[in-house]
């Protein structure tokens, strides 16, 4: 039984959310968009997600997304990081990361999924 | 943007808020002025200018970060302080694009690789007014490593002759 029903895609990129939507289109699963991490978390205490998506610039303060991944109830869902360059998100690591660059953005999804 | 510069007037009803911005949305929000233009062509009034200039997250949309940057320190006042999430991760590509960073940088290999060359050059030049004494400025972990993206914080401490900052 597919276990991502639910799919959180935080990003403040149209470009990018609208990509993620096309690469997820086949896989039946129910998408909410936020733009950014406040808007996250407002969904993760309403809704029961079952899968994030999270882009990161690398003009991102790395300590708000660091405490976002550290939270007990966003440590226990499967994350995938995605950033213009994989080596960006060497400091985020987790038992439920994935971690995969902008151009390899379709196998991270795909992995994702299979989670 | 609209959202920070409205909690700024709410904090301090005596600062003079100021936005740059090309979309028409932000005005839904307080400020006392709206710019609709863009980072890399900044009027010549905005010299020496603002006292506090902050980027969330805009820069990665640029088309010409390296203009950008060169810009904000240009419209920074005396004693003046940005504050900059730096990235150009997200930078258009087109065919044309490509061709005129081509021109810029030879050899490399996109738009993004030439833009790593190009923050360099302005990065050094931050550098010789920082030896100088006329800037300081301080980024995040990794910032070079990651071909000059993160956040960077610019203090200016003396006024400098424009020139300094041309190519």
């Amino acid at each position: 039984m597919k276990k991502i029903k639910k799919l959180l895609i935080m990003s403040h990129d149209p470009d990018f959310s609208q990509k993620v939507l096309g690469l997820t289109k086949s896989a039946e699963v129910e998408i909410l968009l936020a733009n950014g991490l406040s808007e996250g978390e407002n969904l993760m205490a309403k809704e029961s997600i079952s899968g994030i998506i999270i882009e990161y610039s690398a003009g991102s303060d790395p300590t708000v997304l660091s405490g976002f991944l550290s939270r007990q109830n966003i440590r226990q869902v499967p994350t995938l990081l995605a950033a213009k360059e994989n080596r960006f998100l060497s400091d985020f690591n987790g038992e439920n990361i994935l971690k995969y660059g902008f151009d390899e953005i379709d196998i991270g999804i795909q992995k994702l999924m299979e989670r | 943007m609209g959202t920070a510069l409205e909690d700024m007037k709410k904090i301090d009803p005596d600062l003079e808020t100021h936005g740059i911005t090309q979309e028409q949305e932000p005005a839904m929000f307080e400020a006392d002025f709206f710019h609709y233009l863009s980072a890399e062509r900044m009027p010549a009034d905005f010299r020496n200018k603002f006292h506090f200039i902050n980027s969330q997250i805009s820069f990665r949309y640029f088309l010409f970060q390296h203009i950008a940057l060169r810009n904000t320190v240009l419209a920074l006042a005396k004693d003046g302080f940005a504050r900059l999430g730096f990235s150009f991760e997200r930078m258009h590509t087109t065919p044309e694009v490509d061709a005129y960073f081509q021109r810029l940088v030879p050899g490399a290999k996109s738009g993004y690789d030439a833009m790593k060359v190009l923050t360099g050059r302005e990065m050094a030049k931050l550098d010789k007014l920082q030896q100088a004494g006329k800037l300081r400025y301080t980024t995040s972990e990794h910032f070079k490593d990651r071909g000059n993206q993160g956040y960077l914080e610019i203090e200016k401490l003396e006024d400098f002759d424009e020139e300094e900052l041309n190519d």
